[in-house]
């Protein structure tokens, strides 16, 4: 599964650290997540999206 | 936290304990050798005391550090988790499985001294191993990925 985090948050101009916070999780997950290494769950996926303002389609794809 | 609907962990001071129980382990044992063994200040009655005290000391610091949660535990700290179980699980059983070639050939061949192999093979078919096992697999893959990200912003 690949997601598009990293170029949303570069678009928000934001860090792995304040997206981490913003969301309630560590750095590593963030980092995990972009480097595709860890498939967030559906909880986490949410969040994400109701944090950048975009639908998890527009974040996720397979 | 995400995904923390189903705690099983111990918090986290917990760990902090187990530390401290891992680490005086080694300086009990050296305490209790000089003591009974070298120094024979102690009668060898209270040895058995002594050996229990430091067996549950090092089975509740397994036990602390192993399942206690991380300073900010979430899903992916989790799925960690998960993988360094199943990776004990395979370490363990290999060893298991060795240890227990080892010692039938050894008593086929009536090799002498093989305590110190029966005692390999008690340690390996412990749970307090497997314990320390899956503490230090699932610390080396925490590090590892500390490690990457410490190079990303």
């Amino acid at each position: 599964m690949k997601n598009n985090i990293r170029v949303e948050r570069a678009i928000l101009r934001i860090s792995q650290q304040e997206l981490a916070d913003a969301i309630g999780v560590t750095r590593q997950t963030i980092y995990a997540i972009e480097n595709d290494k860890f498939i967030p769950s559906t909880e986490l996926a949410l969040k994400m999206s109701a944090f950048f303002g975009k639908t998890v389609n527009e974040l996720f794809s397979l | 936290m995400i995904m923390n609907h189903n705690r099983y962990l111990l918090p986290h001071s917990f760990q902090r304990i187990g530390w401290a129980l891992l680490i005086a382990c080694p300086i009990l044992f050296g305490i209790e050798l000089l003591l009974f063994n070298g120094l024979k200040l102690i009668p060898q009655s209270y040895s058995q005391f002594g050996t229990l005290a430091i067996y549950l000391a090092a089975a509740f610091a397994a036990l602390f550090v192993g399942l206690s949660e991380e300073k900010q535990e979430d899903e992916f700290i989790q799925s960690i988790r998960l993988r360094s179980i199943a990776q004990t699980a395979f370490v363990c059983f290999v060893l298991m499985i060795l240890s227990a070639i080892i010692v039938d050939t050894l008593v086929a061949f009536r090799v002498q001294n093989r305590d110190v192999f029966f005692s390999f093979y008690q340690l390996f078919n412990s749970l307090i191993f497997a314990f320390f096992v899956y503490i230090v697999i699932f610390r080396f893959r925490l590090f590892k990925y500390n490690k990457e990200a410490s190079h990303e912003e």
